[in-house]
């Protein structure tokens, strides 16, 4: 690592951690760094105060962190997969696909009256996200055209939220209002018991990922290259379509949807780095997921309190101009 | 020892054959041109001989041993291929291109070692593009592009190198020089090379031996440059008519 990196990565945990504490300290009630710092230390979960800290802020920090990262790491190793920067999971209807069967589980468990547990909305988010991208697959093998994979991609997206919403009007509940909220991707509702269950899972993710860098930069000579070069291709495309999966999927159980994380981070990172090296990106995609998703569900949380935004609303306002000036940069260069 | 030859390959994609009855066999310290006109099948027969696809019949074997059982990175450090494939780097460095050609000798995260820095910087000064080694790659000329791809090639000190239209979109200088690196290489490294090309003018000054592939798909002759490229050979061989067969959709 050189030394810009290293300077970049601790200036990025500085702003991470910055980040954290703005987000514990703000909301309807503020409170004050110091009073955090008593709370943490006394682990008071009993006054009114300690109760927001610990059961409602902190678990909604933790998870903005995790998920955030990994919708970011997901949409990196996508990009490295489809070998080009216009991917995603949201864009490529990988997170609708999640999305609809995690709905499907909540009315059924909201029907049958049986407990809906974190891990199991972990495996179906896991289904539907490897059914929308075996689709977005078989598409890419019949036509080798990035802009035709992304268009289906978003036909896919919304096929999957018609359904969703129309079996969310179906349900007849008062727990729609959550699972309403929830279809259009939020950190609300975020608690410990889930963290239990998306922490080991982004964490071994993440690790998988560090883990295929090497094979990730030779991949990123195209698939030919790394085959003479002995990478078994196939296994290692496998690889990692399960792992983006598994984090799309991750993130969608436990937030729905969150558009342009995933797109745009990555992005982000290989401007501010400056670098294609897989070393260096995946924990700076993860990084800069961190931030996007904090600085998103503060202004979600903030701009017009007491009603909150949907987390898409907002990383949506941002992310879309960067992906667009994304297009624009990778136009000029195919055209120059 | 590690010698590639073809025992009566037919070649093609998805079962399909596409050239048959191909055999043949690369010498130690010289270049095999495999020449004929575009769409006869060179590309398919370089993508078999480096293992990307595997024969429809027949046996492609290195040495004594079959390539499509050989463990992937054994081959991988035998042999090294330079394809057509264009790449779209962002923030890379020569530098950081021609590393990855050491792959097959690094740990799990790709660390160079002493050694490994060493074969690359000779590899990159024989070249002529040490000077780079800073530059964007995005940014160099095709020529230059092209001598970086070469120079990835060979810092896995390969015993057969497999290139394919190396210098087809090159000016005429760019290719004799690139031609002239390659042919010091093959004989001060004693590498062989197959090098698809379908300029005659060149398969005469740079290559041992050629192997034609004429229009309909046949390896109509194998032997020396002066032996058989006669003007009127030339001529029936460019005179056949190509098959409809799309190398780079496959299958249409």
């Amino acid at each position: 690592m050189k030394r810009r990196e290293g300077t970049l990565f601790i200036l990025l945990l500085i702003v991470i951690f910055a980040l954290i504490v703005v987000n514990i300290c703000t909301g309807s009630v503020g409170v004050s760094p110091a009073e955090i710092l008593n709370i943490l230390k006394s682990g008071d979960n009993e006054s009114t105060m300690g109760r927001i800290i610990m059961q409602i802020r902190l678990p909604r920090v933790v998870e903005a962190v995790f998920l955030g990262g990994a919708l970011a790491l997901s949409g990196y190793l996508l990009q490295a997969f489809f070998a080009n920067p216009i991917a995603g999971p949201y864009i490529l209807g990988i997170s609708s696909g999640a999305k609809l069967l995690v709905a499907i589980l909540m009315v059924f468990s909201l029907k049958l009256g049986f407990v809906m547990k974190s891990w199991m909305m972990i495996v179906v988010a896991f289904i539907g996200s490897i059914i929308a991208t075996g689709f977005v697959l078989v598409v890419s093998y019949k036509v080798r055209s990035m802009s035709i994979l992304v268009v289906c991609g978003v036909m896919v997206g919304y096929i999957c939220s018609a359904v969703t919403e129309l079996i969310v009007s179906f349900a007849d509940d008062y727990n729609i209002v959550n699972l309403h909220n929830w279809s259009l991707g939020t950190f609300s509702g975020a608690n410990w018991n889930n963290a239990c269950y998306y922490i080991p899972v982004i964490v071994v993710c993440f690790l998988a990922a560090e883990a295929m860098s090497k094979p990730i930069e030779a991949y990123l000579f195209g698939e030919n290259y790394a085959g003479t070069i002995g990478i078994d291709v196939k296994k290692f495309r496998f690889a990692l379509i399960i792992v983006s999966s598994v984090l799309s999927a991750t993130v969608t159980a436990f937030a729905g949807p969150i558009s342009f994380v995933g797109i745009a981070m990555p992005h982000i990172a290989r401007v501010i780095f400056k670098s294609e090296r897989p070393g260096i990106i995946i924990p700076g995609s993860f990084m800069f997921g961190i931030i996007f998703s904090l600085l998103s569900d503060m202004i979600a949380r903030s701009l017009f309190a007491p009603t909150e935004l949907s987390i898409s609303t907002v990383t949506a306002v941002f992310g879309a101009p960067i992906v667009i000036s994304m297009m624009i940069r990778k136009g000029r260069r195919v055209n120059g | 020892m590690a010698e590639l030859c073809f025992e009566n390959v037919t070649v093609g994609y998805a079962g399909k054959a596409l050239v048959s009855n191909i055999s043949f066999s690369l010498k130690k310290g010289e270049i095999t041109a495999l020449a004929g006109p575009n769409g006869a099948g060179k590309s398919t027969i370089l993508k078999t001989a480096s293992g990307l696809l595997k024969p429809v019949k027949g046996r492609v074997c290195i040495g004594d041993r079959d390539l499509n059982t050989l463990p992937l990175d054994e081959l991988a450090k035998t042999m090294s291929v330079m394809l057509t494939e264009r790449i779209n780097t962002e923030y890379m460095t020569v530098y950081d291109v021609v590393r990855v050609g050491r792959y097959q000798y690094t740990d799990m995260f790709g660390t160079l070692k002493q050694d490994d820095r060493r074969i690359i910087e000779e590899s990159m000064k024989r070249i002529g593009v040490w000077d780079l080694k800073d530059a964007d790659f995005s940014k160099l000329s095709d020529g230059q592009k092209q001598r970086v791809l070469l120079a990835r090639a060979i810092v896995s000190e390969p015993e057969i190198l497999i290139l394919d239209e190396p210098t087809s979109f090159l000016d005429m200088g760019y290719k004799v020089d690139f031609f002239d690196i390659l042919k010091d290489l093959a004989k001060s490294r004693d590498v062989a090379m197959l090098i698809s090309m379908h300029e005659m003018e060149l398969v005469k000054k740079v290559a041992d031996r050629v192997i034609c592939i004429s229009g309909d798909r046949r390896i109509d002759k194998i032997g020396k440059p002066e032996d058989i490229l006669s003007a009127d050979y030339l001529e029936s061989l460019f005179s056949m008519k190509c098959g409809k067969y799309e190398e780079y959709y496959g299958k249409d």
